[in-house]
């Protein structure tokens, strides 16, 4: 039934996401104006900044996937909850990477410990590196997803604990990069807003396709169980 | 009777432990010797230790309390024993409780022995605010070790399992370990006391949340 | 210009060859699942 409707679905969403990510392109590098400072190097904002936006929103569904599952115990969104940190790592790197890309120019070295959200975002990548891990390493089916699902929900609330205890680390000594206000003109703006949507648009194609592949896989993984129980009944 | 089938927990266990003392005479040695080599790599003169002194002390306990994590009940685990205990008509919590007492003993064994040895090797005037400075090693301790026997009681059934542990709870323990580094530097040198109060509180926080969270956690986790 | 050429081009082969070996895998899985399918006809 539903199964029908997947593969028009998947290619629907491509078609709109690559629409979307070629309008998000045309903004960013025709339609937004260049930064009077930092020059065409701050165009990778349009970038880092929905790129993290993304990593946040798939490892907040890790997070609610993780409680569903074990109020369910409905293994849907465990495939779900898999398949959203998989793209949240992958985007967090990619955050780190742009991150670092920006800053060289522009505060002359690659990373600083004095900003908060950079080391919360590299605290991050660790959280779910480890709890990628967690699923590839323990044994047992129902064990390594609840064990998954805990873990996911525990480092999502250790987040705002990070970002926090960086802060006040960083405060009490002195302080190097002011944040400058998000005083824009409405050009950069909109691109920027732009740029955030078609990003989610892209995170939920990605999404849809891990997850279909994620639960045809477990689906096979079943059926080959039980063909090999019922041939070992006779 | 919750606090009464802990404590069963932590004698039993104590019992295996201490019935050949290994354990915890290598976590002792461990953290006395990781500590004299701390001070030998880092060349360690008055003026330069200020700024490590924190991570000098910190550093040989919390790696030997590692190790003692995945040691600490390894009978459990040859004869399939967990699943024993898992039968037992004892409460999850106390488990967990019972677990996290033992290691906090061992961990605090440690403790007392290699924290005298740093003020041995610092070469310094005693601590000023000694009663934070004891403060920060209880609480700072017993943080580390309620995630760490949470994590490595999960983590049993990995294939593993000893690079797991840390792998999982060095990540979640950065404000822990912020917070422990900040308290101790303050206790040491009090000369920067900024946001002590502030720290405490995190700490103090951190330590309800990973020791009452686990307690009700490990009811649903460790189902045989 | 170097900076934002490396950082973009970087993130997207990244997603693309993502993609790519989710696209892979998907064919795989789909193929066993038409396989087994067949299998229970017969």
């Amino acid at each position: 039934m539903i199964q029908r409707f997947i593969d028009p679905i998947k290619l629907i969403l491509t078609g709109i996401t690559a629409i979307l990510i070629g309008i998000q392109l045309y903004m960013v590098f025709f339609f937004a104006p260049i930064e009077k400072y930092m020059g065409i190097v701050q165009k990778i904002m349009y970038f880092h900044v929905p790129t993290a936006f993304v990593a946040f929103a798939a490892f907040g569904v890790v997070f609610g996937a993780g409680i569903l599952y074990l109020i369910t115990k409905n293994k849907k969104w465990d495939y779900l909850a898999v398949s959203s940190a998989e793209i949240g790592v992958l985007f967090t790197t990619f955050v780190l990477i742009l991150g670092s890309m920006w800053a060289r120019p522009v505060w002359n070295t690659w990373w600083v410990w004095d900003d908060p959200r950079l080391v919360t975002s590299l605290i991050l990548w660790f959280i779910y590196v480890a709890y990628l891990l967690i699923r590839t390493s323990v044994k047992g089916e129902e064990r390594h997803r609840k064990f998954a699902a805990v873990f996911g929900i525990i480092g999502f609330i250790d987040v705002p604990l990070v970002y926090f205890s960086v802060l006040w680390w960083r405060t009490i000594h002195p302080k190097v990069i002011d944040e400058n206000g998000a005083n824009m003109p409405p050009e950069m703006a909109n691109t920027l807003f732009f740029s955030m949507f078609a990003f989610m648009v892209l995170f939920a194609t990605m999404l849809l396709y891990r997850y279909v592949l994620e639960s045809q896989r477990e689906k096979v993984k079943e059926i080959r169980q039980h063909s090999m129980s019922e041939r070992t009944d006779f | 009777m919750f606090f009464k089938q802990s404590l069963l927990i932590l004698k039993r266990d104590l019992k295996i432990e201490f019935r050949n003392k290994s354990l915890l005479l290598s976590m002792i040695i461990f953290a006395v010797l990781f500590q004299v080599f701390l001070q030998i790599v880092f060349d360690a003169n008055i003026e330069a230790i200020k700024k490590i002194a924190a991570g000098v002390l910190w550093i040989p306990i919390l790696l030997s309390a590692l190790l003692g994590f995945s040691k600490y009940g390894i009978a459990e685990r040859e004869n399939d024993a967990l699943t024993g205990l898992l039968i037992a008509p004892v409460d999850r919590g106390a488990i967990f409780l019972g677990k996290l007492l033992g290691n906090l003993l061992f961990v605090f064994i440690v403790v007392i022995i290699s924290v005298p040895v740093f003020f041995l090797f610092l070469k310094q005037p005693f601590p000023e605010s000694i009663g934070l400075l004891l403060f920060t090693l209880f609480l700072g301790s017993w943080g580390f070790v309620a995630l760490g026997v949470f994590f490595t009681t999960l983590a049993q059934s990995s294939s593993i399992t000893d690079l797991l542990v840390p792998i999982m709870i060095f990540p979640l323990a950065v404000p822990l370990f912020l917070a422990i580094s900040q308290l101790t530097e303050m206790a040491l040198y009090p000369s920067i006391v900024m946001g002590q109060d502030l720290w405490v509180l995190l700490l103090v926080g951190y330590n309800i949340l990973f020791t009452i969270a686990p307690l009700f956690l490990f009811d649903i986790l460790l189902e045989v | 210009m170097t900076y934002l050429f490396i950082g973009v081009s970087v993130m997207w082969i990244g997603i693309l060859v993502y993609m790519g070996r989710l696209f892979q895998q998907q064919k795989q899985v789909s193929q066993q699942l038409d396989n087994m399918k067949n299998e229970a006809r017969q």
